[in-house]
């Protein structure tokens, strides 16, 4: 069975940790409680759909300061910031930093169990993407130097003939080479394979 | 000659040796690097003049039982420079005696290697030289960089062989020898370069005296005694950090009088040293293994409490350049040695006196509102302290004078009659008087006509007590005629011997601060209502934030207990949690917006006459069950005679009750020491009344410090981060101060000032 999606609540009020834990399990999340951004830095997230419903002033750590922590350390984690009052320019710095929502103290429930679904569906999205590209990753690895150096002349649309010259060996051998990479790669064509290699450069 | 004299003398003779030595190596670096070293080929036996060379250590062999073997073929001619190659050797010799411990190998050989280079090779059993230190050590002054761990070389050494042999058309290098040890190889060739002219060989060719050895106790194993620190608590604390043990010893002889001297064979060492016990002042040299000088004045630098510590640097190195750039960024003062005893003592008394100076002024300026009294205290037995011996005089003069040019508070003596006597900058500036003008005037026709009466009057007081001091608001005529405002102290310092009786006037310009509490007084009257709807306004994201928190959590339990009793089954725990924490809430909430209307009504201040030992013993008996749970011992103390203070005492109560609480909140996690909370109330019997709230708890770091005070700041995790704002308000609505020191222990006071009633009613 899958696990439940997990929802990471920091809050420095005991108070509000309490009742948005009652309410997001009531609704069936699993729910972890922090009481500041530096205990939640130090906690090992488990590797499920999960999002972060963070209060923006804390002692020590803001929780601006922690999603700042989080892009450092290139972990993806959808965030909906919660605030004891709404400041206008610290919701434009969360939103602009890729917050999912900004929600004011007191909030409805309702508006705070739509941010979660929509940040939990954008987890999956950021969750499929990353396996995907593992994948593609784990295919490209098995190519060997010579057929990378052949995959990227193909996919900047060289002929066959053109590669061959470009490396000084037969055409023949290049169909070849051309051959094991489709099969390798697991390619139905050389614009599937482009793609592909073209998710890699981007990362 | 006693033992100590023969000593010095010793150091003396070996200070010279090494000195010429060192000199000796430069000019001949010099030059090499001048390329005008010309080598003079000689037919030379190579076996004779290894021999020769190497006798002269065979009675140092002896003296430190080390196996000292010279293995030579009979006979090996050569045609090279003899005196190059003796002072390879020499050099190769020296360092395998001074590495090699009592009753170790030494072997020094001669071999061909193939038909025309000959092999020189000198090995020890010492500790050998580090595989990534074996190219490095060549380079000049590889002494001091940590390479060759030698205190006492010149650095010079291996350079020069190298230079020779490189001159002979040969190499030089190092190997861990087969069971430890260094290996020293020179490899020459047997022949000089075609063309060269060589002469006959003749009877003479090694010189057989060798000046630069004459300092056979040098070529002792380096030892350095680290205990050799003397010590008697009172006196200042000099930290020197030089590496060369004679030098070390030196610097001892010349402080040991005057000051405890504690002693460092490097930066390292030293910087270890200083952070244990901060010193009055270091003395340190620029090339040391390890830690170079610079690197530890840097090192100094970074630390917050050595920062301020004065550094007077020793070196050889007239290096023009570094000295410049360590006086403009780090350092105080320089010496280039060879420097005299004298001039090393006169610039670190004038150092250490300074740096004493410094700290009493800093001590007296961080307390200079309400420690005017206890600088005149420190002024008249400073005084008391001259009388009683004149070398303290002269120290103390030095020392009082920095206070008095430096001071910002202004200090004059006068005599009975109000003459004035002496006056200090800033007492000149605060008045506009030169020192001479003042002299010329009485302290009468600087106090303004209608003040005179009373001034006269507590001057006579003062005389007739025949000691004590008084500290009142007064002011003052400027020469240009407005009126200074100022806190003076005043203090009579007793007449002794053929001197009279004099008067010591400490006087802090409070004129500004006057006028600003006046304006301020003023503009609160008339914007009364503004003030109130500004601080309204300041007030509206306090409370929307301090009561949507609990709000927020109304809610949203309210919403989790509706969704928990529809959920089928229905989960009556979840519920029951819920509602409780809902009516917990709903209470917190309300505490906040009490707390907020007692802050706001503040502007119905009500004035009565307090005695605030009621007020804290009140506050006492209120907490007296919270600290007994949180283990926290609770302690008061105050004089009898307390005046009464001017304040509102249920807003006095809370600001006092909120302090406490904070104290004891703050000790909750501390378990190593006793949890302290302690309420020290004292007046200076003028104008105040001061009240210290004090805990051992986990304490504020700087930057806490600073913010405390801000409304929202809490360093607590259900804190409103309020309290402390709020009680800051309270207190100078009264006209009082409140402030937060960390303690030198553990920590903080928070201290807070009250006017007592007696400035009201004078």
């Amino acid at each position: 069975m899958k696990p439940a999606p997990t929802v990471f609540v920091v809050d420095d009020d005991l108070s509000v940790r309490e009742a948005l834990s009652s309410l997001l399990r009531s609704v069936g999340l699993q729910v972890e409680t922090f009481a500041s951004a530096r205990d939640f830095l130090h906690y090992q997230w488990p590797d499920t759909a999960a999002c972060l419903v963070l209060d923006v002033r804390m002692p020590g750590l803001s929780g601006l300061d922690l999603q700042q922590e989080l892009r450092t350390a290139g972990l993806q984690l959808p965030i909906i910031f919660i605030t004891g009052h709404g400041d206008i320019p610290m919701a434009v710095r969360a939103m602009k930093s890729g917050a999912v929502e900004f929600l004011s103290k007191p909030f409805r429930d309702q508006d705070l169990l739509d941010a979660i679904r929509q940040a939990l569906k954008q987890d999956q999205a950021i969750r499929l993407e990353r396996a995907e590209l593992d994948k593609i990753r784990v295919k490209y690895g098995t190519l060997t130097p010579r057929e990378r150096e052949v995959a990227a002349l193909l996919v900047r649309g060289a002929l066959n003939k053109q590669v061959a010259l470009d490396l000084q060996v037969t055409e023949v051998t290049i169909k070849v080479h051309r051959h094991n990479i489709m099969r390798k790669m697991n390619a139905r064509s050389l614009v599937e394979l482009a793609r592909m290699i073209e998710k890699l450069r981007a990362c | 000659m006693t033992a100590r004299q023969r000593r010095d003398l010793e150091v003396i003779q070996r200070n010279a040796s090494t000195l010429l030595r060192q000199v000796n190596s430069l000019l001949d670096l010099a030059k090499v690097d001048a390329g005008k070293m010309v080598l003079s080929y000689v037919r030379t036996d190579l076996v004779h003049l290894v021999r020769t060379v190497a006798a002269h250590f065979d009675a140092l062999a002896q003296q430190r039982s080390i196996t000292y073997a010279i293995d030579t073929p009979d006979r090996l001619e050569v045609e090279a420079d003899p005196e190059k190659l003796e002072r390879i050797l020499l050099n190769l010799l020296s360092n395998a005696f001074k590495f090699t411990p009592d009753g170790g190998r030494i072997r020094c050989a001669i071999e061909l290697s193939g038909e025309n280079r000959a092999v020189l090779s000198v090995q020890d059993s010492g500790p050998g030289i580090q595989p990534e230190l074996r190219g490095k050590i060549f380079e000049r002054f590889q002494a001091g960089s940590g390479v060759s761990h030698d205190p006492t070389g010149t650095g010079l050494g291996l350079a020069i062989a190298k230079d020779f042999a490189d001159l002979h058309g040969g190499t030089i290098n190092v190997s861990g020898g087969p069971g430890g040890g260094a290996l020293f190889q020179v490899e020459i060739p047997l022949r000089a370069p075609q063309g060269t002219y060589v002469r006959a060989s003749e009877a003479s060719s090694t010189s057989g005296e060798v000046p630069w050895l004459g300092d056979a106790a040098s070529l002792q194993p380096v030892k350095y005694e680290p205990g050799a620190e003397i010590s008697s608590q009172d006196r200042p604390l000099v930290l020197v950090a030089e590496d060369n043990p004679d030098m070390r010893r030196f610097i001892t002889e010349v402080l040991r009088e005057d000051y405890r001297v504690a002693l460092a064979a490097d930066g390292a060492e030293a910087l270890a040293k200083a952070r244990a016990e901060p010193p009055d002042l270091a003395v340190t040299d620029l090339m040391m293994p390890t830690l170079s000088g610079d690197q530890f004045v840097a090192e100094l630098r970074a630390h917050p409490q050595l920062a301020q510590i004065p550094v007077l640097v020793l070196s050889a190195r007239a290096d023009d350049a570094l000295r410049l750039k360590l006086l403009a960024e780090s350092v105080q003062d320089y010496v280039t040695k060879p420097f005299s005893a004298h001039e090393l003592r006169a610039r670190v008394k004038n150092l250490v006196t300074m740096k004493r100076a410094r700290d009493a002024l800093q001590k007296e300026l961080a307390t200079q509102d309400n420690d005017l009294a206890f600088l005149a205290g420190q002024l008249i037995a400073s005084r008391r302290a001259l009388q009683r011996s004149h070398d303290a005089l002269q120290e103390s003069e030095q020392r009082w004078r920095a206070v008095y040019e430096k001071s910002a508070a202004g200090i004059a003596l006068t005599d009975p009659e109000g003459r004035i006597l002496a006056a200090n900058p800033a007492f000149q500036n605060m008045l506009g008087y030169s020192e001479d003008e003042l002299q010329k005037t009485s302290l009468l026709s600087i106090t303004p006509e209608g003040d005179r009466e009373t001034t006269q009057s507590r001057i006579s007081q003062l005389v007739e007590d025949g000691g004590g001091e008084y500290h009142v608001q007064r002011r003052y005529l400027r020469k240009d005629g407005s009126i200074l405002w100022a806190n003076a102290s005043v203090s009579l310092i007793p007449g002794a011997g053929n001197m009279a009786p004099m008067l010591l006037r400490i006087v802090e310009d409070v004129t500004e601060r006057k006028k600003a509490q006046d304006a301020l007084a003023e503009a609160q009257a008339k914007l009364a209502r503004v003030t109130k709807a500004t601080a309204m306004g300041e007030l509206a994201a306090s409370i929307a934030h301090e009561v949507n928190q609990p709000l927020a959590a109304i809610v949203a339990n309210s919403q989790a207990c509706l969704r928990w009793l529809t959920a089928t089954p229905e989960n009556k725990q979840e519920v029951r949690g819920a509602i409780e924490r809902i009516v917990r809430d709903a209470n917190r909430a309300s505490k906040v917006i009490d707390r907020i209307r007692g802050f706001l009504s503040r502007g119905n201040l009500r004035k009565d006459l307090v005695q605030v030992e009621e007020v804290v013993n009140e506050v006492f008996i209120m907490l007296r069950d919270a600290a007994s749970a949180s283990q926290v011992s609770m302690r008061f103390k105050y004089p009898s005679n307390l005046p009464p203070v001017i304040a509102d005492r249920v807003q006095l109560q809370q600001v006092i009750l909120n302090l406490v609480t904070n104290g004891i909140e703050a000790m909750t996690s501390v378990t190593k020491h006793p949890r302290l909370l302690e309420v020290e109330v004292w007046s200076n019997y003028a104008d105040l009344v001061f009240i210290h709230v004090r805990d051992s708890g986990v304490g504020l770091d700087a930057g806490q410090l600073d913010r405390v005070f801000d409304a929202f700041f809490t360093t607590k995790p259900e804190g409103m981060g309020m309290g402390l704002a709020i009680s800051r308000s309270i207190v100078e609505a009264h006209g009082g101060r409140l402030w937060a020191n960390r303690n030198e222990d553990q920590g903080v006071t928070f201290t807070l000032t009250l006017p007592t009633g007696a400035r009201e009613t004078s």
